[in-house]
Parts: C-alpha cells; structure tokens; sequence
C-alpha cells in the first residue's frame, strides 16, 4: 500500500507511510469509502466525444446542455484548465481539449494534439469564434498562432486570452514581459 | 557553495514537483548550466515570466553540492518580436536546440554564445529567411567542424563541383559525386558564410526561396550528422494537419 501510495505526485515514501497509518487507524468503513470511491470514478469516466474532456457519459455536461453558446470554442491545454475557466462563471460557450500545447523543443507538434479533432469540429458545427485559452508562455503561444494561422483562412474568429497582471498585485514587482502585454491589452476605462 | 552573476540565454525549461522548473542556461562565462527556478510556475512569481526560453537575461545563481538555483533574473532582451512570429519562433526554437545539444554542461564557449545571440537579435530585427541555414554552418565552423567546399573531398579537383556529402566531410565533382546534389549559388552562398560575409549571405537567401531550403537543408542534415540525432525542433509547419 505505501508502494502504491508514493507513486502518486507529490507523494513521497515517508507521506505515503504517513497516509497508510493513517488510513489503518481510521475506523474501517473510512478506508472503504475511499477505495469505493476510486473504483467507481475509474469504471464511470470516460472522455467526452466531443470536447474530449471527462465526462461520465458519451458527451460531458457542458456539450448536452443546449443553454451554452455552440457557436464559441474555449481550446484549453488539459481538463484543469476547463474547470479552473467554469469556476469563474464568465465564460458561456463550449471547449476543446487539446491534451497539451504545441512544444517545438520536444517535437511536440499538431497529430501528438487534438488539432485534426478541432478543424474537424470547425467544418461540422457552425463555430463563429475560437478562444485560445493556452497557456502564457512558448508553447501556449505557438500553438494560440498555429491555430490561428490554421483556422482564419476558414472565416472563424480566433481570439486569445488576455495577459497582465494578476489582481491585487503591485506593478513595481511585475516583469517586463507581463508588463509589455498588459500595456498593449490595455482598456478603455468605462465607468 | 558561491553565489555567481552571468550573462545568458534560456535554451529550454522542464517542469519539476509542484510549481518549480529546471532551467538550462547557455551562460557567457560559464557555459550551458543547468538551475533550478524554485516556484517559478506560480502566477505570483516575479522569476516565472523571466525565465522563458529564448530570453537574454542576467542571472544570478547560488551554486550548491548540486544544481544551482536561480536567486535573481533581468530580463536584457525577451526577442519580443520572434515571440509574436510563428515561423520565426520555429527558427529560434531549432537554434535553440542545437546550442543545446552541441555543447556540453560548463564548458565557456564565447563564440557560440555572441553566435546565439547576434542571430537571435538578428531574427527579431527583420525576417531573414537563410539565417537558420547560416547559424548551422557557423555553429560547424566554430565547433572545428567546417565542411571542405573550395574542392573535391574525394579528387581535390576544383572544377564542376556537384554534389555535397556530409559522410564524406564536404562537396564532391561531378565524377566522384555521391550524397545529395548542390547547387552554384549555395556554393557560393556557402562561401560567404565561412568568410564572413553573412549579410550577403542572408541577401542572397532573402531573394531566393529555393536556395534559403538548400542552404537550410544542407545545414541541419549535416548538424544532425555530427551529432548523431535528429532535431526534434526542426518541424516543416507546413507538413502539420
């Protein structure tokens, strides 16, 4: 069990050791909850036909409910991302799980990613607007102009994500780069 | 343990634990150098953004038993503009990976460090197509490797030059030809590279897309050969989906 334990990330020997005293002296019924609770969230989850993120049917919540907007994609890198964009109940569309970002340095290119499932999507649905929701860096950036280099050709508006500085930061310790592009995002003011 | 100051140039990064990253440095002074950037992936990190490949940076270090860690990093030039290119960042990225994988870890290598970064600010300054196939051949040449091109590595003639063959070490005549064929004009493109004469080099390249290819065909083939691997980073975009 403390084998099994440590192979999780951020567990090490002595956690995993900890954790599995731990789960010893706890009453039995606690321990079997858990393990209830594995095993039923590995046989349920699946991958979402559609937008490839899990979902414990052919199509995830989000893809069956007809109150989102089809006609707008969120392509985000991996399912933590989707979850940490519906936490902010600003966003009102549908998503696109890639599984990564195009990596230049690791030959990651467009057929290791769901790129052929997204302009297959594209050409199918009526999407008018694709959200680059990558990540700020290289490779979210590459794979935000690859996918707009790919998809503007066919007439969908391709947008990314705005970079700047995190609320309740001070500007004085804010780096350049962050710096330069919340500059060039900047907004009107509107009161 | 000692703290050091360097100039570098962030070749790549990889992800490590929670929110850490280990970042390989082509330093000025020091060599290609590996650190640790500790909570650099955190959105709160004032080291995060500074640490990206293809950055200019002056960084400090604390070198312990093991890897060093990065205490302090300004950013000296982010490249901005081959951020915002997609071929220009496949350009820089390739560059990027040879450095990399043609040096060894805390070995000085001046040449290839003001190499590194004149091609850098040149690809930011303006679009150079022929300037990856130029960095490769001024990467052989300074690491002792140039190919022999004034004559036949097989006859040591210098007449009707045809063919170029990295296993042989450089250009072949017309009847001991073998490898794959070259061209007159990256004959002579090839020589201005090796003479210094790189802007003319790029002019050249810059009005013909067929010789910029050859020139950049020729390059990686023959890096790839002297190192004995692929590179992973030199995609043809237009091959993808």
């Amino acid at each position: 069990m403390i084998d099994e334990l440590s192979r999780l990330p951020g567990i090490g020997q002595k956690s995993a050791q900890r954790l599995a005293f731990y789960l010893l002296k706890r009453p039995k019924e606690d321990a079997l909850r858990l393990a209830r609770a594995i095993e039923i969230v590995r046989g349920k989850i699946t991958v979402c036909e559609r937008c490839f993120t899990l979902a414990t049917e052919q199509y995830c919540s989000i893809c069956r409910d007809p109150l989102r907007e089809s006609d707008l994609v969120c392509v985000v890198e991996g399912p933590q991302d989707l979850v940490a964009i519906e936490k902010t109940h600003a966003f009102s569309g549908l998503y696109h799980v890639l599984g990564g970002s195009l990596n230049p340095l690791d030959g990651i290119g467009p057929d290791q990613l769901r790129v052929r499932e997204l302009l297959a999507r594209v050409q199918s649905d009526s999407i008018k607007e694709i959200i680059v929701c990558t990540n700020p860096n290289l490779e979210g950036d590459t794979t935000a102009m690859y996918l707009a280099r790919l998809l503007q050709p066919l007439g969908i508006r391709v947008t990314r994500i705005a970079s700047g500085l995190p609320v309740g930061g001070d500007l004085e310790y804010a780096d350049e780069l962050t710096l330069e592009r919340a500059i060039a995002g900047r907004q009107e003011v509107v009161e | 343990m000692s703290s050091l100051q360097d100039i570098a140039v962030i070749l790549r990064t990889y992800r490590i634990g929670e929110a850490d990253k280990i970042v390989v440095l082509f330093t000025k002074d020091h060599g290609k150098m590996r650190a640790v950037a500790k909570g650099s992936r955190k959105t709160t990190s004032k080291l995060g953004a500074r640490l990206e490949p293809l950055g200019l940076v002056n960084v400090i270090l604390w070198q312990g038993r093991n890897l060093a860690t990065i205490t302090g990093v300004d950013v000296i030039d982010n490249f901005a503009e081959v951020r915002h290119n997609l071929d220009k960042i496949m350009m820089a990225t390739t560059m990027l990976e040879i450095i990399d994988k043609s040096t060894l870890d805390n070995q000085e290598n001046d040449d290839l460090f003001q190499l590194l970064t004149k091609a850098l600010a040149t690809l930011d300054k303006n679009f150079s197509p022929g300037i990856l196939g130029a960095f490769c051949f001024r990467t052989l040449m300074i690491e002792g490797l140039t190919p022999q091109i004034d004559n036949c590595c097989s006859c040591n003639t210098t007449e009707d030059l045809t063919a170029f063959n990295v296993t042989v070490g450089g250009v072949l005549c017309k009847n001991c030809q073998s490898g794959q064929l070259i061209s007159q004009q990256a004959l002579d493109t090839l020589k201005l590279i090796f003479s210094g004469q790189l802007a003319k080099a790029l002019h050249m390249c810059s009005h013909v897309p067929e010789l910029r290819n050859e020139i950049e065909s020729l390059g990686i083939n023959t890096l790839e050969h002297h190192l004995g691997q692929k590179l992973k980073s030199h995609l043809n975009l237009t091959t993808w989906v």
